[in-house]
């Protein structure tokens, strides 16, 4: 990592204001004629420091819509440029807020239907990628042809359809494919070859209007399914001992959970062994998705133990790597971790508490994979080593996150965004690249695990990808493992549009009241008196009698407030946005250091 | 007369190699800013082009094709790397790198359409579902025809799992057979 996110803030803060040199109308024209223009070319105003200083002291209001309306912009190009398919493109929409989602097609000279938004992308970048826009919003003809019958039942046809917004349509297709979801999810077990076939249609037929997680966790599920209907077929007819007849009937039992059967199923394994005609492999294989024995399941006490020994073990780890950085981070921040439950993620970083967060679940596979117990990660020194070892890259993916955020000195995690993942899995594979350089062992674990472990998988599919090209890089983190998360651009118009919701509110209420205009600063003191009387508790259905009597003073201290955050997050988004544009350099300056300089030479 | 002056414009069209209709189940490919066209199949969802094709000077499409199953779906990609392309100043720097990979096989000299090529093939894995310790590793084969041009050179590939490689070929075959580069 060569430059910090603040860094990036100073410099763009730091610029000369006698660049802004005032001609009041002059930039107002310049902002009006900018505002109207809703190509793609437009947003590169935003690059024209002197005018967006000018335009900031004139009107700072007006520098932060424009800010907001050219992130939107950028939002959409990104949309053409990275999702290479309509489901994924759709699942991004689908992640917006209805808010955002209607500014988007605003924007883009369009009213809220998604025709208008196609059109849009049509004029600026053609037919192909418009045509997968269409795709993506539902279009009529690009529906799933079995949920015709349903659309006819309900008396829908095209000339009505073509006049409803993205949403309407997706909600009306998701009551379609509820059912048929739900079918799969609630089979009892363990199913036949057959309706394994039949789900695995029917999840095909529905996987436009899954979101990610539905997508991962139907898969798992047919997947699982599968292997336990493979694994029952294969022990039919063998000679078994009765004990472990009896962990066959469990397999069989529909009332035990999958993960249960799984692990009856693991046990005759177990027991089969080599002489059962059963391999190693399968039985590794099993130990990934079946439930976990009590030996192998963190207690709370165990939880906080790992916890504790993390920190220390991790620096030292990254130390002997010879990756640059993280260790003097350190010196100066707080390093805290927690062994919790991160449902769908290996690990987290929380901003507000500045704790990385290491998934517990994760770590109970990992060690029902090496075929151990709970104890052993703890109290054996050699396996506590491995650990670290192989799941260092992840504690680097999340440190990178603290880093962005206390760098960029904006710690809400709504602002967490897809060029933030992108730069973390850079690091992530910078780091493995030279612990793999140095330490044999993790050598060893990439190559040796590579079909088993799926923290090597991910490790290596990850390097293969930057051996390509950091293009490639880019393409398959944006696409394969962060398609559903939004746009640097996407989140910093998301902020400020908030804030001028409230601000529009506000304001509303000055005029009904026939008081002036905010100031255009405001005292800290007030701000923090207003807070202490419980305003930042209130919700939209409170505000409205807080509003009622509140003095118009504090009203216009909030307003002056809010325009003050607003302008801070457009500055965030600037800084930010030049920071992400100088990613692919480094990128590209890595990859001819440590890839193209040296390509690997082929096996004897 | 209408009949045979449409007969005698269809004749020109087919001649100069424009109005030649895409076989049955296929579509018609073009890539001005590569210097290319040929057959894709049908449907297939096309992507690439756009703000980093001008910035890393490398231009062309990738042709996803439905997804079978959950995972990995099959892929064709022709790309057109400028000589001044930000990563291979040249082909043989592409061969020597790409052509070397993991899991790669050897090089061998092959033809595309009477123009001297490179061809090989590679296995590798992915990972299905990412960024999850209980993902699975799925076997994808990759098959990969290096062009040189008078400047630059081309890429044509098909990246697919395993399974599905032998079927995928066919449509391969067809953009083999009817690219048609002019760099």
């Amino acid at each position: 990592m060569k430059r910090a996110p603040l860094a990036a803030l100073c410099l763009w803060l730091a610029l000369p204001v006698w660049q802004a040199a005032a001609d009041g109308p002059a930039v107002l024209r310049r902002y009006e004629q900018a505002s109207a223009d809703h190509s793609p070319a437009s947003a590169a105003v935003l690059d024209d420091d002197a005018f967006m200083l000018a335009l900031r002291q004139t009107d700072p209001g007006k520098a932060a819509l424009l800010v907001r309306d050219k992130a939107l912009i950028r939002d959409l190009e990104s949309l053409v440029e990275r999702y290479p398919d309509e489901d994924s493109l759709r699942r991004v929409l689908r992640s917006k807020s209805s808010e955002f989602f209607d500014d988007l097609f605003r924007s883009a000279d369009a009213g809220p239907v998604p025709e208008k938004l196609v059109d849009w992308v049509r004029r600026h970048h053609g037919a192909e990628p418009a045509k997968r826009f269409r795709a993506a919003v539902w279009g009529w003809e690009t529906l799933p042809k079995e949920a015709a019958s349903y659309l006819a039942a309900a008396r829908v046809g095209k000339a009505a359809w073509d006049q409803q917004p993205f949403r309407w349509r997706d909600e009306s297709l998701t009551k379609w494919a509820k059912p048929l979801l739900e079918g799969i999810m609630s089979a009892p077990t363990p199913w036949t070859p057959e309706q394994v076939k039949r789900f695995h249609a029917q999840a095909l037929a529905a996987k436009g209007l899954m979101s990610g997680e539905q997508w991962n966790a139907t898969w798992t599920r047919i997947n699982n399914e599968n292997r336990l209907g493979e694994g029952l077929a294969k022990m039919q007819g063998k000679p078994l001992g009765p004990e472990m007849k009896a962990q066959l009937q469990r397999a069989r039992d529909p009332k035990l959970s999958l993960e249960a059967q799984l692990d009856a199923l693991a046990r005759v394994f177990e027991g089969a062994g080599a002489s059962g005609g059963v391999t190693p492999k399968e039985t590794q294989e099993l130990a990934r998705i079946r439930q976990g024995r009590a030996s192998e399941t963190f207690t709370p006490d165990q939880r906080r133990l790992l916890a504790d020994m993390l920190p220390q073990a991790y620096l030292k780890q990254v130390a002997k790597s010879g990756y640059p950085g993280l260790n003097d981070y350190y010196k100066t921040h707080a390093l805290k971790i927690r062994v919790e439950a991160t449902p769908g993620a290996l690990a987290v970083y929380d901003p507000p508490t500045h704790q990385i967060k290491m998934s517990v679940k994760e770590i109970e596979t990992w060690v029902r994979q090496q075929n151990l117990a709970v104890g052993d990660l703890l109290a054996k020194k050699e396996v506590f080593e491995r650990f670290i070892l192989q799941s260092s890259p992840v504690f680097v993916h999340e440190a990178t996150h603290q880093r962005q955020f206390e760098g960029s000195k904006m710690e809400d995690a709504n602002l967490h965004s897809q060029a933030f993942e992108i730069q973390s899995m850079y690091e992530q594979t910078v780091y493995t690249k030279l612990l793999s350089n140095k330490d044999r062992r993790m050598a060893d674990f990439l190559a040796k695990d590579a079909k088993t472990s799926s923290l090597a998988m991910m490790y290596n599919q990850l390097d293969d990808a930057m051996r390509e090209s950091p293009r490639k890089f880019r393409q398959l983190v944006a696409s394969g493992y962060y398609c559903a998360y939004p746009s640097l651009h996407a989140v910093a118009a998301v902020r400020l549009e908030a804030s001028q919701q409230q601000i529009k509110s506000f304001e509303a209420e000055l005029k009904a009241r026939g008081a002036g205009p905010a100031p255009a600063k405001v005292d800290p003191a007030v701000i923090a008196q207003i807070m202490a009387s419980g305003y930042a508790k209130l919700t939209p259905e409170t505000l409205g009698a807080w509003l009622k009597k509140a003095k118009t003073e504090q009203v216009q201290a909030i307003v002056a407030a809010l325009r003050q955050d607003q302008l801070a997050h457009a500055d965030w988004y600037t800084a930010m946005e030049r920071w992400d544009r100088e990613l692919p350099g480094e990128m590209d300056k890595f990859w001819k250091d440590y890839y193209r300089a040296t390509p690997t030479t082929r096996p004897a | 007369m209408t009949a045979a002056f449409l007969a005698m414009a269809l004749a020109a069209l087919l001649q100069a190699g424009e109005g030649k209709m895409p076989a049955k189940g296929y579509a018609r490919l073009e890539l001005p800013e590569a210097g290319a066209k040929c057959e894709v199949p049908a449907g297939w969802e096309r992507s690439g082009g756009g703000e980093s094709d001008e910035r890393e000077r490398i231009f062309g499409a990738v042709l996803t094709a439905p997804r079978k199953q959950p995972g990995p779906a099959a892929s064709l990609s022709v790309e057109y790397y400028a000589p001044d392309n930000a990563y291979f100043p040249s082909a043989a720097l592409y061969l020597a790198h790409q052509g070397a990979a993991p899991g790669a096989g050897k090089p061998a000299p092959a033809k595309v359409r009477g123009r001297k090529a490179r061809r090989w093939t590679r296995a590798t894995t992915e990972v299905f579902p990412p960024n999850m310790v209980t993902a699975r590793a799925v076997e994808v084969k990759t098959e990969t025809f290096l062009l040189e041009a008078a400047t630059g050179f081309y890429v044509l590939s098909l990246r697919a799992p395993s399974a599905e490689f032998p079927e995928r070929r066919k449509a391969f075959q067809r953009l083999l057979d009817t690219f048609d580069g002019r760099r």
